[in-house]
């Protein structure tokens, strides 16, 4: 077996530019290729696949990445930045921060010892994060979150837009070669149960421009795929992306010579482009700030729905009326919008309030509410960083404001801030919530299931009359759309039973993500994914003020009742 | 009709009536008219209706008695609470009435306008018909107090007594009040021990470890601490009408405290050494349910937290205090102080609340000395007031003065 680290890198530029940059590209046919600095902004995307045999064979490494791993079944790193960026064409979809997700493997040698493996095992574990994250600060004073415990794994979270030092250092040691920071999205994975060998490492850049060359030089052990491609306008659509262009591989034994290429692919998670959401904290912002969501669509008549079964309309069995089609198509239930988010310990949302039915009237379904859910303490006594919320929301039964005169569903979550510690000379904290993330989740089983049992009833009603011959169900070729659909993404390399949002859904899941509406006003050019918001502090100045005269005024008054009881 | 059969009745049509609007504002406005605590209490019960622990619902803090009176939430009525908090709310009133007939003075007027003070009262009819617990409690005061003071039936009083203290421990406060009182002739203390207090003390004492220990062995320890251990380790951050609020609040965030900053450890001992031994010891005698009501005035005022429902507390002897008191200009300035107080405080607590602004200091923390100050000066005058009406001491301190 190979222990050479993949590298294939993705490079997606725009039509436009297609020819010219081609004609820079340079080619050392033994050594390396150069693309060229350009002025026209690119998408770059590195995929790092390294055996694990590889990485873990060396033990004196000071890797504190490889010390949690060596204690992981799985484990799933993901940063994404604080800004809104393209991530429509990769299906790189992360909540807005740094998540990370992990599977403790405990050693549970001999009976009676598990309990005590497991609390080693994640104290380890929580120390090598702590390490990991925050760029190798020994000072046990540097306040670590604890991670949180999720129905699918163990999650750590900071809405950051940065990552460690020594995170760098660590990826850098196991992919042997220094990394530039300035990735939109950065995913370290790896999965003992599902992909046991493989340990993944990947970068994406949304908007690179690049003002000097390009270099990708062959190199020991390292074998580099380089692909320059432009959308294939005819392949893509909301479902799938076409690429065309070139690649080139690089690799000890061959020449570099340029190969042709064009492919499609089907990612798992896909980006509605006709929708987006808008989001605000309704003013003025108290203790208890009041999230709000709307649903918007650029033009009206575009459906909020995914476009999952709007199939072509040679898909239309001729024996079904094609209104009747639609309308049965329309209410299947096969796709639900969630909502899912990461509150930092500075809030917190209450579940009595939340599953009350007036919620639920208002569109608003928790599902889930995992980690520091207490609803009395204040962030300072809270260990963990937070909560995850798990939310269904119900567009039917969603609020929809008079005053628009489109409708537009809305939803508003109550949240609620704890008190925070008093500090010297400040009066309100300043904090973040990262936005949530807005999907629509398709069970690609319900329209298989449905139209199967349809078109059995169908034959069976039919059958008798001679003017139809059936020899297979009417709706078999919309059926088989689907089943090739998820076969192609039960198949795929790039899928495994991934960590995160989507390990609360099956394999037979696909995401349809809307993105947050950008603010026309913003100053700078990236839009933030984030709130800021701030929780009123007592200024620590006024202790001794407050200690002196809650004492005065308490015996003065004791002395007083006692003197009304006594004179 | 019998005019205090009248003030019952609209008494009633009053609490449906609030119960009623309550029903329209839940469904159709943005804040809703039913009390936090009365979802808890019917999370409670439906936990221990299918056969679970009710300390399963976070934030319960109560005996499981009140869960196991709320069953009926479950298979009757969701309401089913509600009126049973609106019918002791009512008994109340209706033993205040009863307990004001046994001082012979007072005119059927006279009793029936001051019963008004708790049966027309729109903050106790509010908070009953949101589903507020207070006057279940309310009531098993004051069926001890009827027991005592007109049945004379010292074993149902210790009884109701001690369930009301299994309750909400605060009741205690009454006990020493009560064994005073039931030293009969003045200047005996040392005849604290006799037939009444004897039945008194066995039949509260034993019905609150009954109880408690019947809790604990179906309950466990859990019952234990969020009943009762839980209101003496608490973290009272969360600003309140308290004084020690503040103080509170920057010793929680404190790890390291030296003893003076530990303002919440001997809090105590002033609310107490007045309100369960001084006050008993001085005013007992004189007039019982006052001292209930200016017992119970101290306490919460020097409590570590005070919420406006805590007012309920003492405002149910409101009208045996006020049976007696003459208008003067003092009195209702102090009384004028109280509001006045109060309502600056509340301004500052709707800035931080709502519109986020930090008004912890100078704002919340000296409106809550103020608040504290109102307070402590109408304590002062209930005491003299019922000073005023022991003719023996009376004329004694004027002497020395003289």
């Amino acid at each position: 077996m190979s222990t050479n680290i993949v590298q294939r890198t993705t490079i997606i530029i725009p039509k436009s530019s297609e020819l010219q940059f081609h004609e820079k590209v340079k080619i050392d046919k033994a050594y390396s290729i150069t693309l060229p600095s350009t002025i026209v902004p690119f998408k770059r995307q590195d995929r790092f696949t390294i055996p694990i045999a590889r990485i873990l064979k060396d033990v004196s490494y000071e890797s504190h990445l490889l010390k949690i791993l060596k204690d992981c079944y799985s484990f799933r790193l993901q940063f994404s930045k604080l800004e809104d960026y393209d991530s429509s064409i990769f299906g790189d979809v992360a909540s807005p921060g740094l998540s990370v997700n992990f599977i403790p493997q405990i050693a549970d040698d001999s009976a009676g010892v598990y309990e005590t493996n497991f609390n080693k095992t994640i104290t380890a574990i929580n120390q090598e994060l702590k390490k990991l994250l925050y760029a190798d600060i020994n000072d046990e004073s540097v306040l670590f979150n604890e991670f949180i415990v999720t129905p699918t794994a163990l999650k750590y979270f900071e809405p950051t837009n940065e990552i460690s030092y020594s995170l760098k250092k660590s990826i850098e040691d196991i992919l042997e070669k220094s990394i530039s920071t300035d990735f939109q999205y950065l995913e370290i994975s790896y999965d003992s149960i599902n992909n046991s060998d493989k340990f993944m490492v990947q970068f994406y850049w949304a908007d690179v421009m690049a003002s000097e060359d390009l270099i990708f030089t062959k190199k020991q052990d390292y074998k580099t795929e380089v692909g320059i491609f432009t959308i294939e306008e005819k392949l893509t659509n909301v479902d799938n992306t076409g690429l065309a262009g070139v690649r080139f591989v690089l690799d000890n034994s061959d020449d570099i010579v340029p190969m042709k290429t064009s492919f499609q692919f089907t990612p798992r998670h896909r980006t509605l482009l006709d929708i987006s959401y808008k989001n605000e904290f309704i003013k003025p912002i108290g203790l208890h700030p009041k999230y709000k969501l709307s649903l918007h669509n650029e033009k009206s008549e575009t459906p909020l729905q995914p476009p999952l079964l709007i199939q072509p309309a040679n898909l239309i069995p001729e024996q079904a009326d094609s209104t009747e089609y639609c309308d049965l198509v329309n209410n299947l239930d096969v796709c639900k919008l969630y909502l899912s988010w990461n509150l930092p310990k500075d809030f917190f949302m209450d579940k009595y309030q939340l599953k009350d039915d007036r919620m639920k009237e208002t569109g608003l379904n928790l599902i889930g509410l995992y980690g520091e859910t207490n609803l009395e303490l204040p962030n300072y006594l809270i260990k963990k960083w937070g909560s995850e919320a798990l939310f269904e929301l119900n567009i039917s039964q969603a609020h929809l404001p008079s005053s628009s005169s489109s409708s537009v569903p809305t939803f508003e979550i109550p949240l609620h801030s704890r008190y925070s510690k008093p500090m010297q000379n400040i009066t309100s904290f300043e904090t973040k919530i990262p936005y949530p993330n807005l999907f629509w989740a398709c069970d690609l089983t319900i329209p298989i299931e449905t139209f199967t049992s349809l078109g059995a009833a169908f034959i069976k009603e039919h059958g008798d009359e001679t003017s139809i011959i059936l020899s297979k169900n009417p709706y078999s070729r919309i059926i088989s759309n689907f089943e090739q659909e998820l076969q192609v993404l039960q198949k795929s390399p790039f899928h495994h039973k991934f960590l995160g949002f989507e390990s609360y859904f099956d394999d037979n899941t696909v995401f349809y993500h809307i993105q947050p509406q950008l603010d026309i006003n913003s100053d700078t050019n990236n839009q933030k994914l984030t709130f800021d918001l701030t929780i009123p502090v007592a200024d620590l100045n006024d202790f001794n003020n407050v200690h002196i005269i809650t004492l005065l005024v308490v015996m003065f008054s004791g002395f007083y009742i006692l003197k009304k009881l006594f004179h | 009709m019998e005019s205090a059969t009248k003030l019952l009745f609209v008494s009633a049509i009053l609490r449906l009536a609030f119960f009623s609007f309550g029903l329209y504002q839940d469904k159709y406005m943005e804040v809703k008219y039913t009390d936090v605590d009365y979802m808890v209490f019917t999370d409670a019960s439906r936990f221990l209706y299918s056969g679970r622990s009710p300390y399963l619902r976070e934030t319960y803090r109560y005996t499981p008695l009140l869960s196991v009176l709320l069953l009926p939430n479950n298979f009757l009525s969701p309401n089913f609470g509600k009126f049973l908090f609106m019918a002791t709310d009512l008994i109340v009133g209706y033993l205040i009435i009863k307990i004001l007939a046994k001082y012979g003075n007072l005119t059927a007027l006279k009793r029936n306008i001051l019963a008004s003070i708790w049966l027309l009262n729109p903050v106790v009819i509010t908070i009953s018909s949101r589903g507020n617990s207070e006057s279940l409690l309310i009531a098993l005061i004051m069926m001890a107090i009827y027991f005592l003071l007109v049945v004379r039936n010292y074993y149902l009083s210790g009884f109701f007594l001690g369930l009301s203290i299994h309750f909400k421990i605060y009741p205690f406060i009454y006990l020493t009040s009560i064994l005073f009182y039931l030293t009969g002739q003045r200047h005996q203390i040392y005849n604290l021990i006799n037939e009444k207090s004897i039945k008194f003390s066995v039949s509260c004492i034993v019905t609150f470890f009954t109880l408690t220990s019947i809790m604990y062995y179906y309950f466990g320890y859990e019952f234990l601490y969020e009943s009762y251990i839980y209101h003496l380790v608490r973290v009272d951050h969360r600003h309140n009408f308290s004084i020690y609020n503040l103080s509170l609040y920057f010793n929680s965030s404190i790890q390291n405290k030296d003893f003076f900053n530990k303002v919440e450890s001997v809090a105590f001992i002033p609310q107490l050494l007045i309100s369960f031994f001084i006050i008993p010891l001085k005013l007992s005698k004189i007039d019982l349910i006052s001292t209930f009501f200016v017992q119970t005035f101290v306490f919460v005022t020097f409590n570590k937290v005070i919420t406006s429902q805590y007012f309920v507390w003492f405002l149910c002897f409101l009208p045996f205090y006020l049976r007696d008191f003459q208008k003067n200009t003092k009195s209702f300035l102090y009384l004028a102080l109280w509001i006045l107080t109060q309502g600056i405080w509340l301004s500052f607590a709707y800035k931080l609340e709502f519109l986020g602004i930090s008004t912890f200091y100078p704002g919340l923390f000296f409106s809550s000395c103020s608040f504290f100050i109102a307070n402590v000066l109408l304590i002062g005058d209930c005491i003299d007031h019922i000073r005023s009406k022991d003719l023996h001491i009376t004329p004694d301190s004027e002497k020395k003065n003289n």
